[in-house]
């Protein structure tokens, strides 16, 4: 092979050497104070050099064929192709709102008596619950207007008229979840105390709320076998969690005016499906359905979720649409534009 | 030339020994892209959480041991000059240093590994290591046994790439010292220097991301 001479590095090797030994130093130092969010990119940019000095002395990249360092430098595009695509998906992905662990001193939830009666933990609880299990069919306000409402016959009880069917006391309620009733499923698989974080929830959407009488307690207690049954101390913690206060947002109300920009954009763009005043109950179909089954619209009306109370869930929902549910995504909007659609909304809602 | 010649034999698809020289060398890039990507994949998900639990990761951290991190970086650090030193000597027919080098780039594998079991010893002595009886009274965040999880099996695959070196670092080593090699014939060497910089070059990226994180 060619002459060693010019392989002789050695000199090199100990100055990459001597680098490296005060790079660690430097980043080991450096590690002691605190740049706040800079403490990772400084870190990184000396692990960075330190690597680069690696691979281009101790591995001969800068003396090897340029073929070698192409394809060593293709592992780092794939690489941040990995790590750009994951963050894309990981991090831009929707977080729930935040709760917050409810400091109850007292984690003995496990007793009928207890769990039967309404108290804010549960309530808020229930409501977590209720958007999971119930809302589907029963509608996020608890019209009986949830989604696959329109599949029902008879449809799921509307909660807000105040008539119970199966009795409207917290434990004949605790009864029918446990149980099931005509095309609702029984939710026995769910754990007692959720079950009742239930119950406490759907109450608050009736005008009407029978109590139980001591003895009606008593005998579902004496039922179950048990009085007392018990619930993990962490999943009580964890599920007994308390929703950070919503949103306030203005709450006077003007006269919806059709003419308005909204109004206008509304009329074009949302009131085929969502009829002209928002009324809903326009069926449309899901896509990719075979036979077609068709998904009723649900009214503004009283929905007050986050995307009629957040603008910005109203733009990310709307400029997304619900992929397969034939809700198709807005994209050509100016910020004004989606004001004004989104205050028309509102007081198509009854908001504003 | 009775050894060294027979190391120099040219398969027949190959124009010369330099081209099958530097064949061999791009099959080994070649398998270290696999291997950038196999602790790619690892390192995704350390970003991932870390990005999701910043506050986790800085406290998880301080249960391990900056010292014996730091002393294990400028273990390696040497340990990869000595090899760098070795394959220039027996490029250029010095058996004898290149012997010494390679036994000493050995060692220092050796010294790495002997401090890593250390460094484990105490984790599972405190209960960090993230099976059942992960202590979670040590840490006011709930899922510290994540950053555990990503500690050990981070650190463990780069250990376990640590004794494939040593190994391979052996078995050139005996080559040598049977003057299997020589500047005409030298690729195994060359092929386990690039296999333990890259060694190397993981744990330079290891060694922040774990140890010195606030």
């Amino acid at each position: 092979m060619s002459s060693n001479k010019k392989h002789d590095h050695r000199k090199t090797y100990w100055k990459v050497w001597a680098s490296l030994i005060v790079l660690t130093i430097v980043t080991v130092w450096t590690s002691y104070y605190d740049f706040g969010t800079l403490n990772i990119v400084v870190a990184m940019l000396i692990a960075t050099t330190k690597a680069t000095l690696v691979a281009l002395f101790f591995m001969h990249l800068l003396y090897d064929s340029k073929v070698d360092t192409v394809v060593f430098a293709s592992s780092l595009v794939f690489l941040a192709i990995f790590v750009g695509l994951t963050a894309s998906d990981m991090l831009d992905r929707y977080v729930p709102q935040p709760v917050k662990v409810a400091a109850s001193g007292d984690n003995d939830m496990g007793d009928v008596a207890k769990l039967a009666k309404p108290s804010p933990e549960l309530i808020a609880q229930g409501k977590t619950l209720y958007a999971t299990n119930c809302a589907s069919c029963h509608g996020d306000s608890g019209m009986g207007n949830g989604p696959a409402a329109a599949a029902f016959n008879p449809k799921p009880r509307n909660f807000t008229t105040g008539e119970w069917k199966q009795g409207g006391k917290p434990t004949q309620i605790f009864q029918t979840l446990t149980t099931g009733f005509n095309s609702m499923p029984s939710f026995a698989a769910l754990p007692a105390e959720e079950r009742w974080a239930l119950v406490h929830y759907i109450r608050t959407f009736s005008p009407n709320r029978p109590e139980d009488s001591a003895a009606d307690i008593t005998a579902l207690a004496a039922k179950s076998g048990s009085g007392a049954a018990h619930i993990p101390v962490r999943l009580a913690m964890e599920l007994s969690a308390v929703s950070e206060a919503q949103p306030t947002y203005d709450i006077r109300k003007s006269a919806i005016d059709a003419t308005s920009e909204g109004g206008q954009l509304y009329q074009t763009r949302c009131a085929s499906c969502h009829g002209d005043n928002g009324q809903g109950g326009i069926n449309v179909r899901v896509l990719g359905s075979h036979p077609f089954s068709y998904l009723a619209t649900q009214s503004f009306a009283g929905n007050h979720a986050a995307w009629t109370t957040n603008m910005q869930e109203f733009v990310r929902i709307n400029s997304l649409g619900l992929p397969g549910f034939g809700k198709p995504a807005i994209n050509d909007l100016t910020p004004a534009q989606w004001q004004s659609l989104y205050n028309y909304v509102q007081q198509l809602a009854g908001i504003r | 030339m009775s050894d060294a010649t027979s190391g120099a034999h040219v398969a027949h698809h190959f124009d010369n020994a330099e081209q099958q020289f530097s064949s061999a060398k791009l099959g080994l890039w070649l398998f270290l892209v696999t291997e950038v990507l196999l602790f790619g994949g690892l390192f995704v998900a350390y970003i991932m959480f870390r990005a999701l639990y910043p506050d986790m990761f800085a406290e998880a951290h301080h249960h391990l041991n900056k010292v014996m991190g730091g002393i294990n970086t400028v273990v390696l650090i040497c340990s990869s000059l000595s090899m760098a030193m070795a394959v220039h000597f027996v490029r250029d027919n010095d058996r004898v240093k290149a012997v010494k080098l390679l036994s000493f780039t050995f060692l220092c594998g050796a010294t790495f590994m002997v401090i890593k079991f250390f460094e484990y010893k105490e984790k599972f002595a405190h209960h960090l290591f993230p099976n059942g009886s992960f202590d979670y009274s040590a840490f006011t965040h709930k899922n510290a046994n994540l950053f555990y999880s990503l500690y050990f099996i981070m650190t463990g695959l780069h250990g376990l790439h640590v004794l494939i070196g040593m190994g391979l670092i052996a078995w050139v080593l005996i080559r040598t010292r049977r003057n299997n090699f020589s500047s005409e014939y030298y690729t195994p060497v060359e092929l386990t220097g690039l296999y333990w910089h890259l060694v190397d070059l993981v744990w330079i990226y290891l060694f922040p991301l774990m140890y010195l994180i606030a």
